[in-house]
Formats: structure tokens, sequence, C-alpha cells
């Protein structure tokens, strides 16, 4: 039997990973990310020119060189007292993002501006910098240190505070690894039953169950299709690990007011991660197998799978919703336990420090359990599925079914 | 080895899809089973083939109980399928590779078969591209290239032009000389004929005739006679009370012995001018239509 499983596995993955659709998805996936990557870089080389603005300075020590220097936003062009008139004009043509005039006051600068948009934003950073060079001034003027004048101008520290704990990984994240395994379940999962049916459809399967046990061949089909996506994962992360590595973009450490910050995830986060996703793909890939079989063409399996689909969508969002925000209430813990719930929800309480060992061990273990018990029992259904032609079959019609 | 199968029964709900099956077949024998669609065929070769469990009766080979484990089985299913976008070759070397042979071994035997079989220019062609023809040849490699002991044939000449049909019928007598045992499913009575050694008529589940071809058209009870004649013999054999069929230019009647029908030439040599006239045994496809038949 082990030796026709790894025929039908290999067979499998190889019809798998040579497929047209396999080999655009991996590319596709590969392209997208690291256009989502490079976007912020992309936007920033996009950006406006920028603006330029005139200024006269009627204060010897309000240099255009350090102004460039120090408000970097815009373009700088000195100008005279006798081009007044002019630049005015350039400035309410817009030519110009404004015309400002410095002078001297008695106790601090002044500015007089023309401006047609009136940027704000400007009008403040000069603001701003004028108040600087105006204390400077005032300093130099009454005898205080170098030191003493440095430490008048260090900013005021601003850190934005974390809600979660130091071992917590960000919610976003989170919602990114709920994402990944729904995605990669429902994808991978309708290939397997696509396949069941397809081989149904083609009647190569009235061949195949006569020299395949229906255990080697459907774990050899699940199987070898996993094998499948994770080569597929592999050279997508590995792409984009490569790709960042390279230095050409900067990678973005939020998206919106949603952190990226990967710094909380440890080996140990990622080892879950993937026995959680493996042990959820098993699962539901068996169930996927089970309803591929009960129809008679592959166009038939979008209503059959449905309950399926539905089933993946709770135990997804239901993390989402309640799981993420409360994970130590007895709600939370049950849905990280039971099986078809817990690859989604225990993922949840592992990365939010809420999970304790004995906690883990159960739920892989009932996982690994369930896995087994469903594989045994789709195959057990299995036969009687793809031999039956005609009506499609309904769950229960299967399991009544004598063989 | 023997095949033996006694009081078979099997029910798909209320329906009884296989009832008290018994049948025999010997090593080096050929042995059809027929009966019409739905007559409960396919469902008594899935009993044998172990996808189906029977609910009552026994299954034996050599007089063991039936392992799909210990017997190297060869099966052309009815319903024909292949890996539409699998090439030739590759698709037979894993056929081959399920049934235990090696992968070269697999490979050898394969390009023996397809060269045998004329197929050889689609090597590397996906079979999804291939004729329904030589898709055919394909399954009936895949059916025989582990050099089976028992040999299931579902329909076999379906999809077949007559050359091809030619060649696959070389291929059974090849079958029936190197002692395989044979069960051939088939609507082609004249193919049941040349190659079967005895028959099994199956009609709502049940075995409704059976035994050795030449036996059962003597015990069957009834000749034909075929008449042709220059002049409309319809008022004639009404006349004279028998049942009749044209056929053509031909009347056929049935009879129930040789004498009645000798009895019957002679009255219509009285009446008519007679061109040509014939007994015949009925043929199995003539007693197929009268046992099959609603």
């Amino acid at each position: 039997m082990m030796r026709n499983f790894y025929l039908v596995f290999k067979q499998s993955f190889r019809e798998r990973v040579t497929s047209k659709s396999y080999l655009t998805t991996t590319l596709a996936l590969i392209l997208i990310s690291i256009f989502a990557i490079s976007l912020p870089s992309l936007l920033e080389n996009f950006a406006d020119a920028k603006e330029e603005v005139a200024v006269i300075s009627n204060a010897p020590e309000i240099q255009l060189a350090e102004l460039e220097g120090q408000l970097t936003d815009w373009e700088w062009k000195e100008g005279a007292n006798s081009q007044v008139s002019s630049l005015k004009e350039d400035a309410q043509e817009g030519k110009i993002a404004g015309l400002y005039i410095i002078d001297k006051g008695e106790s601090n600068y002044s500015v007089t501006y023309f401006s047609k948009n009136n940027d704000v934003v400007l009008n403040s950073s000069l603001s701003q910098y004028l108040q600087a060079k105006n204390t400077q001034r005032i300093a130099d003027s009454n005898g205080i240190s170098a030191a003493d004048q440095q430490a008048l101008f260090v900013p005021v520290a601003m850190e934005k505070g974390k809600f979660t704990s130091e071992n917590e990984v960000s919610v976003f994240v989170i919602y990114l690894m709920l994402m990944f395994i729904l995605m990669a379940v429902m994808m991978y999962g309708t290939t397997i039953a696509t396949g069941v049916a397809s081989e149904k459809a083609s009647r190569v399967m009235e061949v195949m169950v006569t020299k395949v046990n229906p255990l080697a061949m459907i774990f050899g089909k699940i199987f070898g299709i996993a094998l499948a996506s994770l080569v597929q994962f592999a050279a997508f992360f590995g792409s984009v690990a490569l790709y960042l590595k390279s230095g050409i973009v900067e990678p973005a450490q939020s998206l919106g007011n949603f952190e990226l910050n990967l710094s909380a995830l440890t080996a140990e986060h990622c080892v879950y991660f993937f026995i959680f996703f493996l042990l959820g793909y098993l699962l539901y890939a068996s169930l996927y197998a089970v309803f591929g079989s009960m129809v008679s063409r592959p166009e038939e399996l979008n209503g059959t799978t449905m309950p399926i689909s539905i089933l993946l969508m709770v135990s997804a969002f239901s993390g989402i919703l309640f799981v993420i925000d409360d994970p130590t209430s007895a709600l939370s813990k049950f849905m990280a336990i039971f099986p078809f719930t817990s690859p989604f929800n225990m993922i949840i309480l592992i990365m939010k420090d809420a999970a304790s060992f004995a906690e883990i061990s159960l739920s892989i273990g009932l996982l690994v359990l369930t896995t087994f018990a469903f594989g045994y029992f789709a195959a057990k259904v299995y036969p009687k599925g793809i031999l039956h032609f005609g009506e499609n079959l309904k769950l229960r019609q299967l399991i009544m079914r004598k063989s | 080895m023997n095949l033996t199968i006694n009081d078979l029964n099997k029910h798909f709900g209320p329906y009884h899809a296989v009832k008290n099956l018994s049948l025999s077949v010997n090593q080096g024998e050929a042995v059809g089973l027929l009966g019409r669609n739905g007559a409960g065929k396919t469902t008594t070769i899935r009993m044998i083939l172990g996808l189906l469990q029977q609910e009552s009766g026994s299954i034996q080979w050599g007089g063991r109980p039936f392992s799909r484990k210990e017997v190297k089985l060869g099966y052309l299913p009815e319903e024909r399928g292949l890996y539409p976008k699998m090439n030739m070759l590759d698709q037979l070397v894993y056929f081959g590779q399920l049934e235990g042979m090696s992968k070269r071994a697999a490979k050898q035997e394969a390009l023996k078969w397809i060269e045998r079989l004329g197929i050889s220019e689609y090597l590397k062609k996906d079979t999804g591209d291939l004729s329904k023809g030589n898709q055919q040849k394909i399954q009936l490699i895949a059916a025989l290239m582990h050099d089976p002991d028992l040999v299931i044939l579902d329909e076999p000449f379906s999809g077949l032009d007559p050359v091809n049909a030619q060649m696959l019928e070389g291929v059974i007598e090849d079958l029936i000389r190197l002692k395989k045992t044979l069960i051939f499913s088939s609507h082609r009575m004249e193919s049941v004929e040349s190659f079967c050694d005895r028959v099994y008529l199956m009609k709502h589940g049940e075995v409704v005739l059976s035994g050795a071809i030449s036996d059962i058209k003597t015990r069957y009870g009834f000749k034909y006679v075929n008449i042709e004649s220059a002049q409309p013999l319809e008022e004639h054999l009404t006349g004279l009370q028998t049942d009749f069929v044209k056929k053509g230019k031909e009347y056929q009647l049935q009879v129930s012995s040789m004498e009645q029908g000798l009895h019957l030439i002679e009255k219509l040599k009285s009446l008519v001018a007679i061109r040509k006239i014939g007994i015949a045994d009925p043929s199995l496809n003539q007693i197929f239509i009268e046992k099959a038949g609603d």
C-alpha cells in the first residue's frame, strides 16, 4: 500500500506543479507581493516635484543656503527687493508657491508673504525655523554656553506606546496569518475536490479503484497537493525575502493604521503556525475529497462544497471577531481546542500568549486524531461516491449507502 | 485458476440488483456475461473486483476466498477513462507501476504493446488529444500489460472500427491461448459466439440462461426456417397459421423442431415457387433478444 501511496502522491504532485494554473498563480503571487512591498517607495518616487519658493531676506543671518539645508521640501530661490512686484505676480499666478519677505524686528523676525494657495505646512515650517533662529540669537547675546544652547533645541521624546504586551504578535500579523490559512485551505481544498471530480467525470476512477487501495489513493492525492502548496509558498516567501534582502526597496513598517512589525514573531510561533496550518489543511482536504466524490462533474462543485466553505469562514471569522478580543474566555478556549475551529483559533491564542503548553498539546492531539478519523472515513465513503454516476449524492446518502 | 461464484446477492435500496447468482470460469476459458443494460452485469463485476460488497454468497479463486491483493487482475471497464493531460507512455508506466511492476519493466511492456497495437506515433501525445479508438487501445494495454491471470473485459469492442476490432480479436485469442481466465461482457453477440465457450445471460439481476453456447442453441427448443420466393408469401403463411418475420426478401419462420420445419417447407412448396430455403439454429443474438427482452 505504501508503494502505491507514494506513486499516487508523486503523480498528484507532478500533475499539480506542472499545471499552467499552478505556475501562473505562483508567479502572480510573487509579482503582486513584490509590487505591494515596493508601492510606498514607488509612490515616493512618483511624488510631485518640489515647489519653488522665493525668499527676500532683510536679516543678514538668514541665509538661503541654510534655508535650503533646513527646509528641504521646497526649492528656495533668492530674490531682491527690486524684484518684489514681479515675484508677487509669479506668486499670484501660481508660478511659484509663494514670496516670503523676512525682516528683522526688535524682539523677533517678521514675515510678510504672498501666496495663492496659502501652504500651511510651509508657513509653519518657516515660522518654526525662524523661531529657533531667534532663540539662538537671544541665547548668543546672553552668553549662554554652546552646550546649553544645544539642550534648548533637543526635541521632546515622543514614543507611541503599545497596546499589547512584549510577547504578543501584532493583531494585523495575526489577521494575515488567519487569512493565509483560510485562503490556502480553500484554494488547495478546492483543487483536491476538483481533481477528484475531474477523475470521476473522466471515468479514470473506474480503473484506479481496481489498482489502488482507496486509503492510499485519497492520502496520496491529499499529500501530493499539500507538498505542491508548500513548494508554492516556499517559492513565494523565498522570492519576497530575497527581494527584501536585495535592498532595492525599504519595506513598509505599517499599512495604514496597522503595524506590520514582525519582531515579536519567534521561531516557536512559526513552528506552531506551520503545524496548525498543515493539520487544518489535511482535515479540511479530507472533507473536500469526500465532497468532490459526491458530484458527477467539476462544475457542480461550488454548491456541494458550500458547507465546507461556511465552516471555514465561521472558524476564521469567529477568531477575528471574538477570540482575538478575549482570548482567555471559555468560548475562545473551546474554539481553540475543537478540531474544526482550532487551526484558526489556537493560532490566535498562541500569538497572543494566551495558551498553555497543555492546551496547545490537547488541541494538536485532537486535531491529529480527527484528521486521521476523517481521512479514514473519507477513504471508506470515497469509493462509493466515485462509483456513483447520475444525480449528485447528498452526504447523508453517501454515509448511509452500502458499499 | 478457476473463479467460482456461489449464490451472490446484492440490493440497492429496495432494488434487488443481483439475485442468487452462481457462475464459474475455468482457467483458459472465456465466459460471456450477457444481458441488457441494468441487468446486473456491472454490479456482478464490481463485486468480483471488491468494489462492492455482496450481501450473501461467496466469490472464490482457486478454491480460496477471492482477495484482490492475491489475484493478478486485468480489468477493462465499460466506462473508459484516462488522464487526459498525461501522455500515453507516462500513463501506461504509471498504471503498470500501480500493478506492482518496476518502472523499467512497465516501460518495456508498455512499448511492446504500443508497438503491437500500432499506436507508436502517439507515444508522447496527451491521451486527451487521441481518438476514442486509440484511447480504447491504451485502456486495453493498461488492463493487460502486467500479465494478469484473471481478465475482465467489459464491452471491449465499443468504439472500435472493424480493423481495430480485428486487432482486438487477435489479442483476445492470445489471452485464451495463454490460459487466462477470461470474463467477457459484450453486446456484440458474434464476438461472444466466436470467443466464449459458455455464457451466462442475466435479466433483472438473475441468470436466466447459462451453459455452453452449442448446448443452449440445441436445448433452446426452436429453429428458424428462412425462405425466399419470387412471390409474396404473407397470405400463404397466414393461411398456414405460422408466425413469421419479413427481413428484406426473406421470410423467417420460427418452428419448434426440425420435423415441423420440414413439414412446413413441403406445404409451401406445393403452394408457391421457392427460390431459396434453409433451416438454422437460432443465433445467440436471437436468443438474447428472445430471453433478455421484456
